[in-house]
């Protein structure tokens, strides 16, 4: 018996309708991705009379902007910031309180807080 | 008198496979390797963080710009306006918590009106977007 060759041609497959799509999707993807990790930092600011702390166990931490920091009013460096408090904590205070100065930035204060919530004092609060 | 007819040459078309493999790789490396970002805005630089604070990253709509603008889901909204815009889009019975794409430079006090201008029913804990620091 004899077969007959099916006589269609192969034809190539047109690939640029695939590339459009293909390159959208890259430009889409370059473009909203991001290779950063990212993190959050809890910032809930005690509302004025939102139950006040003792003012005799409180630690005060000011910030000045550009990460500069004053505990109980004596300016300190960035890394000494949760020794200095944890000292203060030891002789018996409880709260630490940041006050925000005009100059300070965001990232000063996220800073604070964060280095505060590992230093040994039970509560951080922030006051403007 | 003979017209010569036109000689058409029919172009071949160039090869796409190789260079359809090469941006396939690629898509797929950024589609693996990178995740989406959680807001849109391209101007905002993030307040760095050491690797510890917790990782989730949630898409936060509200954006606050170094110069203190304020952008709520794309538009720029006053601060007057706010409350009753975040409050309205949230269910009032639960309270959600709420993450704020902060710029780093931006100033605190303005930053903690913000935030208090945005309290309210429906919004639970506050949370500012940092950029970790890859461990070394």
């Amino acid at each position: 018996m004899r077969i007959n060759e099916p006589d269609c041609p192969k034809r190539n497959i047109s690939l640029t309708p695939l590339i459009d799509i293909v390159f959208l999707l890259l430009v889409f993807f370059m473009l909203s991705t991001t290779f950063l990790k990212f993190g959050t930092v809890k910032l809930d600011a005690a509302s004025s009379g939102d139950g006040v702390a003792d003012p005799a166990k409180i630690v005060l931490v000011h910030i000045d902007g550009e990460r500069r920091y004053k505990v109980s009013g004596v300016r300190i460096k960035n890394a000494e910031l949760i020794e200095a408090v944890n000292r203060l904590v030891d002789a018996g205070a409880r709260d630490a309180v940041i006050v925000v100065r005009d100059e300070a930035a965001v990232d000063d204060l996220v800073n604070a807080v964060r280095l505060l919530r590992q230093s040994r004092a039970s509560s951080v609060r922030i006051v403007e | 008198m003979k017209l010569k007819a036109p000689v058409t040459t029919r172009r071949p078309e160039p090869d796409l496979t190789s260079l359809i493999n090469i941006v396939f790789l690629i898509l797929i490396f950024f589609i693996v390797a990178g995740t989406l970002r959680p807001f849109s805005a391209r101007d905002i630089q993030l307040a760095r963080t050491q690797p510890d604070s917790a990782g989730v990253s949630v898409p936060a709509n509200l954006i606050a710009h170094a110069d203190g603008r304020v952008t709520y889901r794309g538009e720029i909204v006053p601060l007057e306006e706010l409350g009753t815009r975040v409050s309205r889009d949230r269910n009032n019975t639960e309270r959600a918590p709420l993450t704020i794409v902060a710029d780093a430079r931006l100033n605190a006090k303005r930053l903690l009106e913000i935030m208090r201008t945005v309290r309210g029913p429906g919004v639970g804990e506050i949370s500012i977007l940092t950029e970790q620091l890859r461990e070394k």
